[in-house]
């Protein structure tokens, strides 16, 4: 059945379509996500005001570091291992990389004794667990560029970190000496999954606010237990 | 006030004071302020930088040890001939945790023969050039296996020495090994033996270094390399770089266990990795955990952090009363 005309209806008001165009999955998926993450509460006008603290930079400082480490690297993949071993501007991309993933640790282990120190994960489990899980695949990424390296410091942790990875089983499926492979591995999967990793952690932040002090004021608070 | 009354409160929605908030305004400087501060640091201190080790650099710094390894790969003594899973059957680097080996549950997926692989093909290659080698390689393939052991025999007991671009076995009959070596030797130092030989005989592309590594590995230049910067896995290995550079503190929760005993002792990986999952376990699953979620309530920092706000909003319990 068409949609009768002159009816509001149409993709901006879909609560004006007749019921048997109701129900699709893009509408479901549309609905769920307004209804986890309100625009209000994804960029929000205001935050609670205990959020004052300067430990709350060291999360924004690593996703700025990331950002860094996402933009050098993706310049380095453009130019290649040549311009970045043996060409000047190549070679400070190449540093501008090395630092930015130094930052982004240091940020980020900051970030996890703050929100530690905080007991942020009250009510908010998932959100840790995604932290967690970021910082073992920003690891096994950061192991896998210092791997791809293509000099000396190249050499010695593929041969050193090798013995550990084959001691598990896995040595075939990551293989550190195979260099093409480690290199596609750092330049496209991982990267990709720390993306992924990092993004839902941020979005289960904005799902569930950043959380209250210990012992806060019970009038502060909304009767009603929020989303889990 | 208990876990629970403190999970409860928590996921109760914030219906308290607000204060202007601009996520967007605040990434940007956070970018800008990171960014300026990561520019100074790469302008000021560079990153790292030395060489790869390539054969010709190491059989011309050190023709002694190339010569050494190249024996053992030849007689299938070096650690990459015996080192095990993922590479052959051996059992020298195999490791196991209890009765369990996973190494030896992977199989033999990357098969490498020293001898065969690092040795006597790449030598293949330069015998149409070489009547000398091309005569030694002869010998040393119609011989029968007892013959090349005897042979391999002699050249481990002899004094092996350089004399120019000749290997030279001091006390007893080596047979065609000294010929075998020099060969190697030549082609090492004038770096026809790099990257292509050994990586990708007869192949146009080389991206995978593995049997190359392998080698390298098997010889003391690159670690003694290693030692002059303190990179050695007695001393934080991997976490470490050249100089005074930073390399990757991230991964002081793992070789930590390296330096301290009982891991120290035992001296295998397994035993380290099968320490560090369960702690990730812990950490990963922590706010279930009983004790351990309650650590930050109990160490009090809090209080510190949010002191603003109690003293604004949250009234002392005198004052309550």
């Amino acid at each position: 059945m068409s949609v009768p005309p002159g009816a509001a209806a149409g993709p901006g008001n879909p609560a004006a379509l007749p019921p048997e165009l109701r129900g699709t999955w893009d509408e479901r998926a549309r609905e769920w996500i307004l209804r986890t993450w309100p625009p209000s509460q994804v960029l929000p006008a205001a935050e609670p005001v205990y959020v004052k603290s300067w430990l709350y930079a060291f999360g924004v400082a690593t996703l700025a570091s990331l950002v860094i480490l996402v933009v050098s690297g993706i310049v380095l993949a453009v130019f290649g291992p040549e311009w970045w071993l043996h060409g000047k501007v190549g070679g400070w991309f190449g540093a501008l990389h090395y630092w930015a993933v130094q930052l982004f640790f240091l940020f980020m282990f900051a970030h996890f004794i703050a929100v530690f120190l905080m007991g942020a994960f009250r009510g908010r489990r998932v959100t840790w667990m995604l932290g967690v899980l970021s910082f073992i695949c920003a690891a096994v990424t950061g192991l896998t560029g210092f791997a791809a390296l293509q000099n000396f410091e190249g050499q010695w942790v593929t041969t050193q970190a090798k013995d550990a990875i084959n001691s598990t089983g896995v040595g075939g499926l990551l293989n550190l000496l195979d260099t093409g492979r480690i290199l596609t591995l750092h330049v496209v999967v991982l990267p990709a999954l720390v993306l992924i990793v990092v993004a839902l952690h941020v979005l289960w932040v904005r799902k569930h606010g950043i959380a209250p002090p210990y012992d806060a004021n019970p009038e502060h608070f909304a009767p009603e237990e929020g989303p889990t | 006030m208990s876990w629970t009354q403190d999970e409860a409160l928590a996921r109760r929605k914030w219906r308290g004071p607000l204060e202007r908030y601009d996520l967007i305004r605040e990434g940007l400087i956070a970018l800008v302020v990171v960014g300026a501060l990561l520019v100074a640091l790469t302008t000021l201190f560079g990153s790292p930088k030395l060489e790869a080790v390539s054969f010709k650099v190491w059989s011309s710094s050190a023709p002694k040890d190339f010569a050494t390894t190249a024996l053992s790969e030849l007689l299938g003594t070096s650690e990459t001939a015996t080192y095990g899973p993922p590479y052959n059957a051996g059992s020298g680097q195999l490791q196991s945790l209890g009765p369990v080996s996973f190494q030896a549950l992977g199989g033999i997926p990357l098969p490498v023969n020293a001898s065969r692989e690092l040795v006597l093909e790449p030598l293949a290659a330069f015998a149409p050039f070489d009547a000398e080698l091309r005569r030694a390689l002869d010998v040393w393939r119609g011989a029968s296996p007892a013959q090349q052991a005897d042979w391999g025999t002699a050249a481990q007991k002899a004094a092996l020495e350089i004399d120019g671009q000749t290997v030279v076995l001091r006390g007893g009959d080596a047979g065609p090994i000294p010929s075998l070596l020099s060969a190697m030797l030549t082609a090492a130092q004038s770096g026809a033996l790099d990257g292509q030989l050994i990586d990708a005989a007869g192949r146009a592309y080389a991206m995978n270094h593995t049997k190359s590594l392998l080698f390298l590995e098997d010889g003391g230049y690159l670690a003694s390399i290693a030692k002059r910067y303190s990179l050695q896995g007695n001393r934080w290995g991997v976490m470490n770089e050249i100089g005074s550079w930073p390399g990757q503190p991230w991964l002081w929760f793992y070789t930590v266990f390296y330096q301290i005993p009982p891991w120290s002792k035992v001296g295998t990986d397994i035993i380290v990795i099968a320490t560090v999952i369960p702690i990730f376990l812990v950490l990963t699953f922590l706010p279930f955990i009983p004790g351990l979620r309650d650590l930050p309530r109990l160490l009090g920092v809090y209080r510190r952090i949010w002191r603003p706000y109690y003293r604004q909003y949250v009234l002392p319990p005198k004052a309550k009363s």
